[in-house]
């Protein structure tokens, strides 16, 4: 026995050394725990930056121009429910090793899997057009057609990712993701009123009609989404960190969280104190961008435009790539874009599909492409409470969480997320109606 | 043939046809290459029994009739190395060891043989599915060929099952004939859990292999989850060099205890590798080597070779080293083999040799390696004392991995 393995010896491949990156010496065993951090980093912050990809920029621009400084206390929620539902997907990924769609079909069987998946498909395919969406609308603002554009960048983040080359390009859009940092900038430039920024963020305002309801449900939806539930703890699961690291994941997880929403906060000011306050319309990606007139003047529409479609291409490649995986996760079929068109036909052809379905809506003449983008967060926001209730079961189950099942803190954060989403669209359907 | 989804669900039937509830599970007995029926679950209501098998007269797709009244059957408990199909099985994720992976149970093919009921095949197939949502019809019309994608039961292997309130012991004896590269990256796929499970089943050389293979930040989980005894003698049984790796990633408490329970002598090799910083020559190099004196016989020294069994990665070059462990020369197996038996090794040995220092840089071992197309190394301190030698597939991998990390299949890691 032993020779024989001996002699496979020769040709095995071993895998076991990564490259480590280079730092100042330290002894070798106290050198881990910083390299483990840093080893670790990563699943908190790029879901975060994900997370505010086109749907996001169109969202916050919209409620920053509509209803100025109103929705800011909103935010404030939105940190801890995002912070609480990240840690749930993270947690069970680090306790259980699998995926959201293994453990809905584990625990869930075959039919509510279905249900589970078919709610996620549609959020998923409404946030792909709106990536596409984006793509689409920063092209025109470089005054190039859509019609030409947007085909091939599909091809381009198609190829990207079935060549395996996507990881390269996601440290790219993530290094551009400071693009961000234009909004933070501008937003001071554009002298808001802050007395009034802070009286918002703290006290709760609300207003009963379709329009608000139906931002006030992007605005969460765009945050906090099915697909992040499912990125989290796919990527916590790939990375292979223990329970005993936990701990950086979840700080990381929570600034994570805190990005974000800094972020979203600095795009609703910048616009509430541009757009909002000259009585501008925000109607277009043209008139979005001029939230950023301060910092760049007559750059601002390009200048958008450039972070616009740092975001879209970004989110473009994981989110149809995310569905794939979750879909064939659930089922049992092959997955894995290192797998051929033939070993994994099902797996391809999502998301192939998916891209397709995406820019094809994209392409549709005449498409208000920035209300198409806001509306999408608004099928994300309503579908969410679907996948947060799965996610509570699962959470809460001693069988499958054991000692790291939820807390009652957690329940409530994400209790009444669920909740409030629920009572939002119910609002929603009422004051389309009577309204 | 029955597909287990289509049984569930249906009438069970006392001896005059008063139905007794619905089956619910089917409890079966794994020590058989096809496992055969032990039990049936009947739902009554929210309450569930636990039957005899014996029981049952006669088993039908649509209903499963009883040998007594409702009134005289006593439910019984599920015994040791008994599975439940839907509860353990069903949906759940199963080795397949023939494609060498993980697979997802969409359904079950149960089949008649003496009087017993058997578990023969496997169901993969997106067909399935459409099976148990109940559009096979529908299925068939868009797709002439839904045949299920079977798999024999004999080529698969559960890997967890807990349908029953406690773990269940089982034995892989068919996952650990896979070869353990294999065995690692079925491993890395499943949960911590059942990681340690199915590793601390093993055998401890293949569990050692095993462990070597798989994906670096799992081998500290598993390890430091793992029980103690079990822990450290898989770590006796790695290449030092691995074990020396795996264990500066574990926190140092847990690290100093399981090199304190490991065997003295590849404890203290590991140690002295410990010493080294993981960039440098000493951080990758290996203690297994073959050193004799410069006076010993060919004959002798293949003597020494029989004794010590050496990994195929080690065999090829024999250090010569002096009574301090200064390195003196080098002869090759072939050297060894073309010596007369009594010609002693240091009148045809390399006198010449290349070598290189503990604290060398990775990238001048590689390429010291690559232009001297050497099969290892060997690294000395600085009084020329051998230490270790980095063989050529460790240097392959300073060179690689960044090519190896873009065909890794993961794409959110």
């Amino acid at each position: 026995m032993r020779r024989l393995r001996a002699f496979h010896r020769i040709g095995r491949r071993r895998l076991s050394r990564l490259p480590t990156p280079r730092l100042p010496r330290l002894p070798r065993i106290g050198r881990t725990r910083l390299l483990l951090f840093v080893s670790i980093l990563g699943p908190g912050l790029i879901t975060a930056n994900a997370d505010n990809d086109a749907g996001g920029i169109a969202t916050y621009s919209m409620a920053g121009g509509r209803f100025g400084y109103s929705m800011l206390w909103m935010l404030l929620l939105i940190t801890f429910s995002l912070a609480v539902t990240q840690e749930m997907g993270a947690r069970m990924g680090v306790v259980t090793g699998q995926g959201l769609a293994a453990l809905i079909r584990e625990r869930f069987r075959l039919k509510l899997t279905l249900f589970a998946m078919a709610a996620m498909l549609v959020a998923n395919l409404g946030t792909t057009v709106s990536e596409f969406s984006g793509i689409a609308s920063s092209f025109q603002l470089f005054g190039a057609s859509k019609y030409y554009t947007v085909p091939f960048v599909a091809v381009f983040i198609w190829l990207l990712v079935v060549r395996g080359s996507y990881k390269i390009a996601e440290r790219a859009f993530l290094v551009f993701s400071s693009f961000y940092l234009a909004y933070v900038v501008s937003g001071f430039m554009a002298h808001p009123d802050w007395g009034e920024a802070l009286h918002s963020t703290v006290v709760p305002s609300f207003e009963m009609n379709a329009g608000y309801i139906l931002l006030f449900i992007a605005v969460i939806g765009t945050t906090i989404t099915p697909w992040g539930q499912f990125f989290i703890q796919a990527y916590v699961v790939d990375k292979g960190i223990s329970i005993k690291h936990f701990r950086y994941t979840k700080a990381e997880v929570i600034m994570g969280a805190i990005i974000t929403d800094v972020v979203a906060l600095f795009i609703i000011v910048a616009c509430a104190a541009t757009i909002h306050t000259t009585g501008g319309n925000i109607d277009s990606a043209e008139q979005a961008a001029q939230a950023l007139a301060p910092l760049a003047g007559e750059w601002a529409s390009k200048l958008f435009a450039f972070g616009l479609l740092n975001a879209s291409v970004l989110a473009a490649g994981i989110l149809p790539l995310a569905t794939a995986y979750a879909i064939c996760e659930a089922f049992g079929f092959e997955s894995g874009v290192n797998r051929s068109f033939k070993e994994a036909p099902i797996f391809h052809g999502l998301f192939t599909a998916s891209i397709v379905f995406g820019a094809g809506v994209a392409l549709i003449p005449n498409l208000p492409l920035l209300e198409i983008m806001v509306l999408a967060q608004d099928v994300n926001g309503i579908l969410l409470p679907l996948i947060l209730i799965f996610v509570m079961i699962i959470v809460n189950d001693k069988g499958i969480m054991g000692e790291y099942a939820n807390s009652r803190r957690h329940n409530v954060v994400a209790g009444l997320t669920t909740a409030g989403l629920i009572i939002l669209s119910l609002l929603l359907v009422v004051t389309s109606i009577f309204g | 043939m029955f597909f287990l989804s289509k049984i569930l669900g249906q009438q069970v039937k006392d001896s005059r046809s008063r139905s007794v509830g619905v089956l619910d599970d089917i409890v079966v007995t794994i020590k058989r290459k096809y496992p055969s029926a032990t039990k049936l679950v009947v739902r009554q209501g929210r309450k569930k029994i636990l039957l005899p098998w014996e029981l049952v007269r006669n088993f039908e797709e649509s209903q499963t009739l009883l040998r007594l009244p409702s009134e005289q059957l006593e439910a019984v408990e599920p015994g040791e190395g008994e599975i439940f199909l839907a509860g353990d099985i069903l949906d759940k994720q199963i080795v397949d060891t023939e494609g060498h992976k993980l697979i997802r149970v969409n359904d079950l093919q149960l089949a008649r043989a003496n009087g017993s009921l058997r578990v023969v095949g496997v169901d993969i197939s997106g067909g399935a599915i459409m099976r148990r949502l109940g559009l096979s019809k529908l299925a068939e019309r868009f797709s002439r060929r839904v045949e299920p994608r079977l798999l024999d039961w004999k080529t698969v292997e559960p890997v967890s099952g807990e349908a029953s309130g406690m773990k269940l012991q089982l034995t892989h004896d068919k996952l650990a004939l896979l070869h353990p590269a294999d065995i690692a990256d079925i491993a890395n796929e499943l949960s911590p859990e059942e990681r340690v499970a199915v590793v601390e089943a093993l055998e401890d050389e293949v569990a050692a292999d095993t462990v070597e293979e798989m994906h670096p930040n799992l081998q500290a989980i598993l390890l430091n989850d793992m029980d103690k005894k079990k822990a450290a003698t898989i770590l006796s049984n790695m290449d030092p060099d691995d074990a020396a790796d795996l264990l500066a990633d574990l926190p140092e408490e847990r690290a100093a205890s399981l090199l304190a329970s490991m065997r003295t002598k590849e404890a203290r090799d590991v140690q002295h590798l410990l010493k080294y910083e993981e960039d440098t020559a000493g951080g990758v190099m290996t203690t297994e080597f073959v050193a004799v004196p410069p006076g010993m016989t060919a004959g002798q020294a293949i003597g020494r070779l029989r004794e010590l069994e050496p990994d195929a990665e080690t065999i090829y070059y024999i250090y010569v080293v002096d009574d301090d462990g200064h390195l003196a020369g080098v002869f090759s197996l072939r050297d060894l083999i073309l010596a007369r038996r009594d010609q002693k090794v240091e009148e045809f040995m390399e006198h010449h040799l290349i070598s290189m220092r503990a604290d060398a840089s990775l990238d001048e071992v590689a390429h010291v390696v690559a232009k001297y197309n050497l099969l290892a190394l060997p690294i000395t301190d600085g009084e020329n004392v051998l230490r270790g030698i980095v063989t050529v597939d460790d240097a392959i991998d300073i060179i690689l991995p960044l090519s190896w990390k873009k065909r890794l299949p993961k794409i959110f890691g």
